[in-house]
C-alpha cells in the first residue's frame, strides 16, 4: 500500500486526517455559539466538508457522494427552509 | 465567551492532551490498520472471482455487500426512508400543489437563475453516472438519488415553487414515481426463481435478494450480456437494484422539498396544523 513520505513519524494521509477533522472541530464549535441560524447553516455545511475530506483522506469514496449530497445540500436546505418559518436570530436566554 | 464555555474548551483541550499522551506512549497508533481483516480478505478474494461459489459479478465490494450480501438490510433501509416520507406527507396530508396557492412565483435573481439553467441539467446528469455506474464505481442507488434531489430543491428555490407547479409537478406523480421504485425493490427481491422459469430454464428454489447461484440454491441473474462484440457487465441484480433506488430516493426527496417549500397557510390548512 502506498504511504508516501514519513514526517514526524506521521504518514501524510494521517497528517490530513487530523488536518481536517480540526477544522471539522472548529466549525462545529462555531455552529453552536452561533446566533444568526443561517450563519450556522453555513458553519454547519463547512463541517461536512471537512468530514467528506476526511471520508476521502479514509478511502472510502462510496461514502463521500452521499455524504456531500445530503450533509452539505439537503441538510442546509431543510434547515434554511425551516428558519424560514421562524425566527433568524437566536435570542440570549434569560436567566430566572 | 462566557465562563461555562471557557471551562467546556479547557477541558476538552485538557482530554485531547491526555489523550495524545496515552497514544504516544503506547507509540501513536495509526489511524487505520493497513493490515487487511479477515472479513475484508473474505470479500476481496470472492466479490469479484468467478471461480468462487460466493461471488457477486461486481468489481465494487461496497455496492455488492449492500444489494448481495448484505442485501436485506438496504431493503429495509429503503423501507425506513419510505415511512419517513409517508410520516411527513400524513402531517400534511390535505395540502394541495396549486399554483394560485404556491407562493408569489418571483424567485431568486437572474444571476442565480441562469447558473441554476446549467447546474439543473448537468446534476442529473452526474447522478444517473454514480446511480448506472454503481457497479463498477463507487456509488450506488441512494447516492446518485441523493445528489438527484439536490435539482428540484435547486429549482424549488431558485425559480420558486409556483413554476414548478406550473410545469405540472404534482404530490402524486411524485409518489407514484417513488412508489414504482420501491415496488421494483421489493419485486427484485424474490424475483429469482422467476427469472430462470421464465427463460426457460427450470426453477429451482431462491432466497431472498438473491444474485449470482449458489451450490444450495442454483438459480441466479445472469450478470452480463454481449453487446457488439463485447461483454458488457451489469452484475446481474444490481444495475436494476441501484436503478430503483435512484427513481425511489430522488422522487422520494423531491416530494419532502415540494411540501415543505409550500407557503404556510396553505400546509396550516391541508394538515389541520393550528397555530
Amino acid at each position: 500500500m502506498f504511504q508516501g513520505p514519513i514526517i514526524f513519524g506521521l504518514t501524510v494521509n494521517e497528517i490530513l486526517l487530523a488536518v481536517f477533522l480540526t477544522l471539522a472541530l472548529i466549525f462545529t464549535y462555531k455552529t453552536l455559539v452561533e446566533r444568526d441560524l443561517v450563519k450556522a447553516v453555513v458553519y454547519s455545511g463547512g463541517e461536512a466538508v471537512s468530514y467528506a475530506l476526511a471520508f476521502v483522506v479514509m478511502y472510502a469514496p462510496d461514502l463521500v457522494l452521499a455524504y456531500v449530497a445530503v450533509g452539505l445540500g439537503i441538510y442546509s436546505a431543510l434547515f434554511l427552509f425551516v428558519i424560514t418559518r421562524t425566527e433568524r436570530y437566536e435570542k440570549e436566554v434569560v436567566e430566572a | 465567551m462566557s465562563s461555562e464555555e471557557a471551562l467546556a474548551i479547557i477541558v476538552s483541550l485538557a482530554a485531547a492532551a491526555l489523550l495524545a499522551v496515552v497514544a504516544v506512549g503506547q507509540g501513536l497508533v495509526p489511524v487505520a490498520s493497513t493490515d487487511l481483516t479477515p472479513l475484508a480478505r473474505f470479500y476481496l478474494l470472492n466479490v469479484y472471482n468467478g471461480s468462487s461459489q460466493l461471488w457477486g459479478a461486481s468489481p465494487e465490494v461496497i455496492t455488492s455487500i449492500l444489494w448481495d450480501y448484505r442485501g436485506l438490510d438496504t431493503v429495509y433501509e429503503t423501507a425506513v426512508f419510505f415511512l419517513a416520507i409517508i410520516a411527513t406527507l400524513t402531517l400534511f396530508r390535505d395540502a394541495k400543489l396549486l399554483p394560485e396557492t404556491a407562493g408569489s412565483g418571483r424567485g431568486m435573481t437572474v444571476i442565480v437563475k441562469t447558473v441554476t439553467r446549467i447546474t439543473f441539467v448537468t446534476i442529473p446528469i452526474i447522478a444517473a453516472s454514480i446511480a448506472l455506474h454503481g457497479h463498477l464505481t463507487p456509488g450506488g442507488g441512494f447516492q446518485g438519488g441523493a445528489a438527484f434531489g439536490v435539482a428540484p430543491l435547486l429549482l424549488i428555490t431558485a425559480f420558486s415553487l409556483r413554476l414548478a407547479a406550473e410545469r405540472g409537478w404534482s404530490k402524486g406523480k411524485l409518489l407514484t414515481v417513488r412508489t414504482a421504485g420501491l415496488l421494483a425493490i421489493g419485486l427484485i427481491a424474490v424475483s429469482t426463481p422467476y427469472i430462470i422459469a421464465a427463460l426457460g430454464g427450470k426453477a429451482g428454489i431462491g432466497y431472498v435478494m438473491q444474485n449470482q447461484p449458489k451450490a444450495w440454491a442454483e438459480v441466479g441473474w445472469p450478470y452480463a450480456i454481449a453487446y457488439a462484440g463485447m461483454r458488457v457487465l451489469f452484475s446481474g441484480t444490481l444495475l436494476f437494484l441501484n436503478l430503483a433506488e435512484l427513481f425511489a430516493v430522488s422522487a422520494g426527496l423531491a416530494l419532502v422539498f415540494t411540501v415543505i417549500a409550500m407557503p404556510t397557510e396553505v400546509l396550516e390548512k391541508g394538515g389541520g396544523v393550528k397555530k
